[in-house]
């Protein structure tokens, strides 16, 4: 097996039993990258040079017996919504065009310390908004199953990657799926931890209250070390939990008695696709012939997440990137002559600015954010999605009670065509239906492959744990894994043994 | 609920967005259908939360 269809775990093996250096993993990954990444266009950034470097640098120490960390020597791409000190950080965003940040994210330090060789940064929607990838103010990143389909959004590029076996892991960000539902577009596995579970100091922020870093990557095992590495407390983050890191690479293996799964029956009506559903219903005798009881639960307020997710996150995305004003950042208009307002020639340079520098949807986000917390619209809008979101928690607070893991699809249909939804953002939002409430209530979740639709793409299956919980996650995700054989096959495109 | 071309316009300056007429034009229909799309919570109540 060639050295890019081999898991990270597997990759790590043979790095530590000296069978293979890290140069030669780097250049792999490198070598698919040349060769695949025009017609895929995962990455915005290739750091080349960099990450042969810091390969060399990771052979030399564990040549001298030196500690190499739980990553030494694999690649790992970043969604480039995460800050590395003095590397381009775009968001996908003219906004941030030539943006070196003066830090690294807390999860690229944590990357870093476990000897991870940072191999380059991956395409989004702009600023984290969107669910297809369409949205990048440079290109779209094309699905690998079919490359004139959407891979997901908006961690579209980090998904794709993986997928095309150009990186064996990578780090996405998930405010409202956009981890989850990308994973399950390209096949992959993507996880959204715990609210608080990985620090967000260092992620560009969307909406403080929803957004997530999380691993993707082709294995679940693979994804549970990922996440063991970058999770953590961080005094920096204040809304990261003070809580310790469980072992969960050594626990994923272990499977789980007397599993309970609950499915949601909001979830399996209308707007679900046939075969999603047959791959969603295969998936749980999977599970049944494992030893798990699966049990009919519902989350009532679900028809309402989309709802209130589609106003508590442009609220708190108008007030995050109220900071793009051409004064603190990188990017301000030249239009000298546009600068006149009748506001002012700062408000004129603000304006502008931002207009030149945001795509339609962040715009539209922001447009819509700053209507619902507006004087006289704040309290219909604002605080009332507020207190449903509160009723949203409280319905899997009660759910829990019942289940160990909720199951279902994690997205309504199989990848959509490049340009299907793009003239039509609310359809573009209900794609989000399954997955919005995890960030909504705070719980994680995770998508595995669990089938292919009639023509070749993949279905992703969504597990959803109490917060805290993804050890259980990871070791239920773990149980489907090995029952099954979704993960090994690969996209047509990537050469080598399916 | 539609939302009026003024009121964009409000939103636009709240915003530090200058929009053209075509934006503005689309942004008046697309967030006018978001909007009503979001106005379903108001079949909640929410008077004990």
């Amino acid at each position: 097996m060639s050295i890019i269809h081999m898991s990270a775990t597997e990759l790590l093996a043979l790095l530590d039993a000296a069978e293979l250096t890290s140069v030669e993993v780097v250049l792999a990954f490198l070598d698919q990258i040349e060769s695949h990444d025009a017609e895929i266009k995962a990455f915005i950034h290739v750091h080349t040079d960099a990450a042969v470097a810091r390969a060399e640098e990771i052979d030399g120490r564990r040549a001298a017996g030196q500690p190499v960390g739980k990553l030494g020597g694999l690649p790992v791409a970043v969604k480039d919504v995460v800050c590395i000190r003095d590397e381009l950080t775009t968001c996908a965003s003219r906004m941030l065009e030539g943006f070196r940040p003066p830090y690294d994210a807390t999860v690229v330090e944590k990357l870093r310390a476990a000897g991870a060789v940072l191999l380059g940064k991956t395409n989004m929607d702009e600023f984290a908004m969107g669910g297809s990838c369409e949205n990048s103010a440079f290109f779209p990143t094309h699905n690998p199953w079919d490359t004139e389909r959407i891979p997901g959004g908006s961690s579209g590029g980090a998904a794709a990657c993986v997928a095309a076996r150009m990186a064996p892991l990578s780090i996405g960000s998930d405010t409202g799926g956009s981890i989850r539902q990308p994973a399950g577009a390209c096949g992959v596995v993507g996880m959204k931890p715990t609210y608080g579970r990985v620090s967000r100091y260092g992620l560009v922020a969307f909406a403080s209250s929803l957004d997530q870093i999380g691993p993707l990557a082709a294995t679940v095992e693979d994804a549970a070390l990922l996440l063991e590495v970058i999770a953590g407390p961080d005094p920096r983050d204040s809304t990261s939990i003070d809580q310790g890191v469980p072992a969960f690479s050594a626990a994923v293996a272990r499977p789980l008695e007397g599993l309970r799964l609950g499915l949601v029956r909001e979830h399996f009506g209308e707007g679900l696709d046939g075969e999603v559903e047959a791959a969603v219903r295969e998936a749980i005798r999977v599970y049944e012939a494992l030893g798990a009881t699966i049990k009919d639960i519902s989350l009532p307020h679900s028809k309402y997440a989309i709802a209130t997710y589609y106003i508590i996150a442009p609220c708190e995305a108008s007030s995050n990137l109220a900071r793009y004003d051409g004064a603190h950042y990188g990017y301000r208009t030249n239009l000298k002559e546009m600068r006149e307002d009748p506001g002012g020639s700062l408000v004129g340079m603000y304006r502008q600015t931002r207009a030149e520098g945001f795509g339609a949807e962040v715009k539209r986000r922001v447009m819509l954010g700053t209507y619902a917390l507006s004087a006289g619209y704040y309290d219909a809008y604002y605080l009332k999605a507020l207190k449903v979101r509160r009723l949203i928690a409280q319905d899997y607070i009660d759910a829990f009670k019942d289940v160990d893991l909720i199951l279902g699809p994690v997205s309504p249909t199989p990848a959509f065509k490049i340009g299907d939804k793009i003239n039509d953002p609310l359809s573009m939002y209900l794609v989000d239906l399954y997955t919005v409430s995890a960030n909504l209530a705070g719980v994680a979740g995770i998508s595995v492959p669990c089938g292919f639709s009639s023509g070749g793409l993949p279905i992703g299956l969504q597990l959803q744990s109490p917060p805290l919980e993804e050890e259980r996650l990871l070791r239920a995700a773990y149980m489907f894994q090995q029952a099954t054989d979704w993960y090994r096959r690969r996209p047509p495109c990537v050469d080598g043994p399916n | 609920m539609s939302l009026t071309r003024e009121e964009i316009e409000k939103v636009a300056l709240l915003a530090r967005l200058r929009l053209s007429p075509d934006e503005l034009e689309t942004m008046t229909v697309q967030l006018s259908q978001i909007v009503e799309y979001v106005e379903q919570l108001s079949e909640l109540d929410t008077e004990s939360v």
